[in-house]
């Protein structure tokens, strides 16, 4: 039954994104399973979990490391880059960033 | 300084040291030029000795009074020639302030200038004959100079008279010089009755000139022959397309000069120019014909039609430019070129006549020998020829009519000056763009668009680098209250418009306000001086834009969801076959999910209309009714849930679910595989019994109000059918029948004259009373009208009702309760159908005993209505019906709200209930199995949003509430939506036909820190006129006209108005609620219910927080 309920969360949630919390990465722990409830009218269960799970949500003025996707001018696709986010625009299902490597320590890195 | 002479500098500029040659009147220039040879020549000779003391002005004046002359003066008679020459040269000054020549160094190379001029002016000294001594030439000029002084001393004198003269003279032509005369002779030209007419003759657009130049052709030609015309002059205006202007005694002779011309159209008229207007047609709009090399112009019409154009250079005789663009060459022709001698015909053809025009492309050599052969392209010097064409750097080189060009409102954008910025070498460049062209025209603009709010810095002037809010602007000075400099901070700061702009910083997300993105919100990459460059949210490009054309974005991702006529989340009608239910909304295209699940890309026009599915209906996996606005679920396959966004056919039902990432949360799926989503349900009600679990039924339906379907079978025939009525409006009016069926606010009447039966607004109706008066139509519809007809769940469908007016007269309130949508009451307890209905009854139903005390209303009315749910009234008194007035009774739950209620008029209180009430119908269910006094603690709660303590206690207590089936469903019309606290705070959103002259009021304008006008208008009101939406509060302003008065006009902030509350007798707007957009007067006002005087149904409660003041106008 944990088994289920860990893996179900597992398949879920990891790999998703909230708007208030950002990309959940990866689940790191199962803190309570709760007790799971019977919705009435269907055979489903309801289980209010509390789990531990690194989250990745970006914030402004923060320097992330990333890889080029996509590609406009100058930079090389698959190039490793340092960047600092500027801006940031939350969707329900996605966050979209946007980076500068206009600054001192930005930019390729090897 | 004469009257001319001052006349004359208007004419030029207001600035007589203006050095700039676009404020110059056109034929002015054209003119001018003409002589510039010639008289420059004299005047660099005439530089030397010029009287250096001599008055710049002075200097000036007289020139323009020679100018005055020629021009009056027309075609001078030889003898004359020479001293008008004389008189020319004084000329030059002006000609340089206007054409920036050579001469203003004159004066510092004197000697240099001197030996030049023995060469330049050999043609001089031979048509004068004198000889090149350098003295001569002095002392010919100082003579000339002085002759020029003595006759333009004269010419003072009499210039009046010379004037007239030259009016009487040339009257018919004279007008064309209005611009250049003196105010006394221009009213003296005012065309009188005596005068001929004008005619205005409708013609080919675009062959205006040509046909006038037909006509003077015609004049000439037959001017000695038997019947010469008779018409005077003809003209047309660029301005004017279409149309050209003909000078006749009358329209006779108007017909027979234009009579066998090709493009005029005579018979749409020969139109008489009335007398005052025949001035105006002539004056000459001086801006017209500003056309400087390197300046933006468009070309009017052909190939290049709309194309952006650089001016460079312009002819002598003004009415062509030379112009460099992008060419459009079509290197993919039609026709095959077959021989060189066919070729040019062929390709001429292809060039112009082909519908879809090519590309804008740069001249590329190589690319058009190609597809033309190299024959076809000659070469010269840096320059190739193609197609009698002239290709420069890629560009094309081309004389354009100025008629031909759009010369005004160009707005050029960035792209299209991108365009220009190619270098000799063909590389594009970006760092060269000049956009200080651009710029200087963006900046008239700019004013209009600063809005209070808006973050700007100041980019030049004394104030340069202030950034700050936007408080107020008046005309062009805007008020700033300063941020981000120490000393200035929280000062206000007055700096003209047009030296501010809006400021972005990286990372922004910004909404373009208009231009060709408009709509397109991003995140800013870059801000360089004026133009932002964007990366936009939905085609993930760079887009740069002045910033002028930017606001600030309202919460992320909100984009525009509206394209053309059509909205996010719309039914729309594909094909014949298709359906699709837009679920993303991009620039100019939607991204549709058919019935089948298939997503296309459309754009609006492939749209043949939008469906409505509010009525449709479908039965899902249980036999139940499924509406739009249900939350259901899939019973199989994937089991998601969504709410009904649309119902196509009774079988396609388009889910919504904002959790699910495909396709933007939108999917469709079969009505037979979903259930009825019951959230409540699974609530637990401990100590109570819980009658939806008796009913499996009742899980559906209850938390949307969704009403099962089998309540639709069982719901009883419409009381209203088989009714005798009157048609009371309309062209039926008068007309008496016999209700046949009824069709939501229809019904269809059998007429008794004719045998016809006709569809009729219910509105339209009146029941027809035994005794032949007339009555309203619902009076006897009683408690059979059904909610699933008015739709707990979906009062979207409902007609108004008005719920009060039954009351009037002292009919027992327990009457109207009989109204009770729900008939199901009858048997309370026991038929699980009973719980399933959020339905106050219930709780009485368990105070009082299985007979719900409303349910027993016994009113005389009552017993008459055929109700085939009344059940005989043994009931007879439960407490609620016999203690209107007595709460004890009515209930453990006395509510203090109830007591303070009359007796007669219990009810209006209780009605604002279940509108604050934010989502009653999910609270519906525990109002079944719940003990009653649950609901009353709750109740006397006004501002309570629980809604269930608001509909318990509103119904319950007050049973004469009456059919809910009415009221309850227009008010609880917004909470069913979930929206109308929104509504209520939105205001602004409404709408323009909502918020026109609503009056508000001036709130928080004094509020310590975020004061706006120092609070001045706090407290006062104003009516709005208009309101900038742009979806965020902070940023939305109205246009608003501050009472009494109207005569100050702000641009405020929405979020320091409040909708003014009104009072009884108060006209008003409704701006909330299922009523939205009424405007009618107030009646008075019940607690929180605005009782609303609606012509056509009489008394309508509308929540008073929705309603505002408005002008009634």
């Amino acid at each position: 039954m944990a088994q289920f309920l860990e893996s179900k969360l597992y398949s879920d949630v990891e790999g998703t994104c909230s708007g208030q919390f950002g990309y959940i990465i990866a689940v790191v722990s199962v803190l309570d399973i709760g007790k799971g409830m019977v919705l009435p009218g269907s055979g489903q269960a309801e289980f209010v979990t509390r789990y531990r799970a690194i989250v990745f949500k970006p914030f402004k003025g923060e320097v992330v490391d990333g890889v080029v996707a996509n590609v406009n001018k100058i930079i090389e696709k698959n190039t490793k880059v340092r960047l600092k986010i500027v801006g940031t625009r939350v969707d329900a299902t996605e966050i979209f960033a946007i980076g500068t490597i206009k600054e001192d320590h930005l930019g390729v890195i090897e | 300084m004469s009257d001319l002479d001052e006349f004359e500098r208007r004419e030029i500029g207001e600035d007589p040291d203006a050095d700039n040659l676009d404020i110059e009147a056109g034929d002015r220039a054209e003119r001018k030029k003409k002589k510039k040879h010639r008289r420059q020549d004299e005047e660099d000779e005439e530089e030397q000795d010029e009287d250096e003391d001599e008055d710049e002005d002075e200097d000036e004046d007289e020139d323009d009074e020679d100018e005055d002359e020629e021009g009056e003066g027309g075609e001078e008679d030889p003898g004359e020639a020479r001293g008008k020459k004389r008189r020319k040269r004084h000329k030059k000054p002006a000609v340089n302030r206007f054409l920036d020549l050579v001469a203003d160094v004159d004066d510092e190379e004197d000697d240099e200038e001197e030996d030049e001029e023995d060469v330049r002016d050999a043609f001089f000294e031979e048509a004068t004959g004198e000889g090149d001594d350098l003295d001569d030439i002095n002392r010919r000029a100082a003579h000339h100079a002085r002759f020029d002084r003595k006759h333009r001393e004269l010419n003072d004198e009499d210039l009046a008279r010379i004037a007239q003269d030259v009016t009487r003279r040339y009257r018919p032509t004279a007008q064309r010089y209005t611009g250049d005369m003196n105010e006394i002779p221009q009213r003296l030209l005012m065309p009188s009755v005596q005068d001929p007419n004008l005619w205005q003759i409708r013609v080919r657009p675009g062959k205006e000139r040509e046909i006038v130049f037909a006509l003077m052709r015609k004049a000439l030609d037959q001017e000695f022959g038997a019947k010469p015309l008779e018409i005077l002059s003809a003209f047309q205006r660029d301005s004017l397309p279409g149309m050209i202007y003909i000078e006749a005694r009358s329209s006779q002779q108007v017909a027979q000069a234009i009579n066998g011309l090709v493009g005029v159209f005579p018979s749409r008229g020969i139109t008489l120019v009335p007398i005052e207007e025949m001035a105006s047609l002539l004056q000459i709009k001086k801006k017209d014909t500003v056309v400087t090399p390197g300046s933006w112009v468009r070309i009017r019409r052909g190939k290049y039609g709309g194309d952006l154009a650089q001016v460079i250079d312009i002819a002598e005789n003004g009415e062509e430019v030379g112009l460099k663009f992008v060419p459009r060459i079509d290197l993919n022709p039609k026709d095959e070129i077959i021989s060189a001698d066919g070729k040019k015909r062929k390709l001429k053809g292809a060039g112009f006549s082909s519908a879809s025009r090519p590309p804008q492309r740069f001249f590329n050599y190589e690319e058009v020998a190609k597809v033309y052969g190299r024959r076809s392209v000659a070469k010269r010097n840096q320059v190739y020829v193609f197609n009698n064409d002239t290709f420069k750097d890629g560009y094309i080189e081309k004389d354009f009519k100025l008629s031909a060009l759009i010369l005004e409102n160009v707005n050029p954008t960035l792209d299209e000056i991108m365009k220009f910025t190619r270098q000799e070498d063909g590389a594009e460049n970006e760092a060269n763009v000049d956009l200080s062209i651009i710029a200087e025209a963006a900046k008239k603009e700019a004013i209009q668009v600063l809005q209070p709010g808006d973050q700007v810095e100041v980019f030049e002037g004394e104030q340069l680098g202030v950034t700050g809010l936007v408080e107020s602007i008046a005309n062009d000075v805007v008020t700033i209250r300063a941020s981000g400099v120490d000393d200035l901070e929280g000062q206000k700061v007055d700096v003209p418009a047009r030296s501010v702009r809006k400021r972005f910083r990286v990372g922004d997300h910004v909404k373009v306000m208009s231009g060709r993105n408009a709509d397109e919100t991003g995140l800013v990459v870059s801000v360089v001086d004026n133009v932002v460059t964007f990366l936009s949210d939905m085609t993930m490009q760079e887009v740069s834009v002045f910033s002028k054309d930017l606001r600030e974005a309202a919460e992320v991702g909100s984009s525009t969801n509206i394209v053309g006529d059509y909205e996010l989340h719309d039914l729309v009608q594909l094909d014949m076959q298709t359906v699709g239910v837009i679920f993303k909304t991009e620039r100019e295209s939607f991204r549709v999910l058919d019935q089948n699940g298939q997503i296309r890309v459309v754009q609006p026009h492939q749209i043949a209309m939008r469906r409505d599915s509010n009525r449709a209906i479908a039965t899902d996996s249980e036999g139940h009714e499924l509406r739009v606005g249900d939350n259901v679920k899939e019973v199989e396959g994937e089991e998601r849930k969504g709410q009904v966004l649309h119902i196509h056919q009774s079988f396609y039902v388009y889910l919504y679910n904002r959790e699910y990432t495909e396709n933007d949360g939108v999917f469709v799926t079969r009505a037979r595989i979903l259930a009825s989503l019951a959230p409540k349900s699974n609530v637990p009600k401990p100590g109570s019994v819980d009658l939806t679990k008796m009913n499996p039924a009742l899980r559906g339906g209850i938390a949307t109000g969704g009403m099962v379907g089998s309540q639709m079978s069982r719901g009883p025939r419409d009381p209203l059918i088989g009714a005798l009525v009157v048609i009371v409006k309309g062209p039926q009016k008068g007309l008496i029948g016999i209700v046949k069926d009824t069709n939501g606010p229809f019904a269809r009447v059998e007429l008794q004259i004719g045998n016809r039966v006709v569809t009729v607004d219910k509105l339209k109706l009146r029941r027809k009373n035994a005794d032949g008066s007339l009555g309203s139509l619902e009076k006897r519809q009683g408690g059979n009208r059904m909610p699933p007809q008015f739709g707990w769940g979906n009062p979207k469908s409902l007609p108004f009702f008005n719920p009060y007016k039954n009351n009037f007269g002292g009919t027992t309130p327990a009457h109207v309760t009989s109204r009770t949508p729900n008939p199901y009451a009858q048997d309370s307890s026991k038929t699980p159908a009973w719980g399933r209905t959020p339905n106050p009854y219930v709780q009485q139903a368990q105070q009082g005993g299985p007979k719900t005390p409303s349910w027993n209303a016994a009113s005389p009315q009552w017993s008459r209505t055929p109700n085939p749910y009344t059940r005989d009234n043994t009931g007879g008194r439960t407490p609620a019906w016999t203690a209107p007035n007595d709460p004890s009774l009515a209930q453990g739950a006395a509510s203090p709200k109830w007591q303070s209620g009359q007796p007669s008029w219990p009810a209006p209180e209780k009605w604002g209930e279940p509108l604050t009430a934010a989502t009653p119908f999910t609270a519906a269910t525990p109002a079944a199995s719940a003990p009653t006094p649950a609901a009353a603690p709750v109740y006397p709660d006004e501002s309570s949003s629980t809604g269930y303590g608001g509909w318990g206690g509103g119904m319950f207590s007050q049973t004469p509430a009456e059919l809910p089936a009415t009221p309850w469903a227009g008010l609880t019309d917004g909470p069913a939506d979930d929206r109308p606290s929104e509504d209520m705070n939105a205001w602004w959103r409404q709408g323009r036909n909502i918020v026109e002259k609503m009056v508000v009021d001036f709130e928080g304008t004094d509020f310590p820190g975020r004061e706006w006008l120092d609070g001045r208008l706090e407290k006062k009101q104003g009516v709005v006129v208009s309101v900038l939406d742009t979806h965020k509060e902070d940023m939305a302003v109205a246009l608003v006209d501050i009472l009494p008065d109207r005569v100050e006009e702000h641009r405020v902030p929405v979020k320091y108005l409040k909708p003014h509350p009104p009072s009884a007798g108060d006209y008003c707007v409704v701006f909330g609620g299922s009523h939205k957009g009424l405007r009618l007067p107030m009646m008075f006002r019940e607690s929180s219910v605005a009782m609303m005087d609606n012509e056509s149904v009489g008394l309508m409660a509308v929540p008073y927080n929705s309603v505002s003041v408005a002008l009634k106008e």
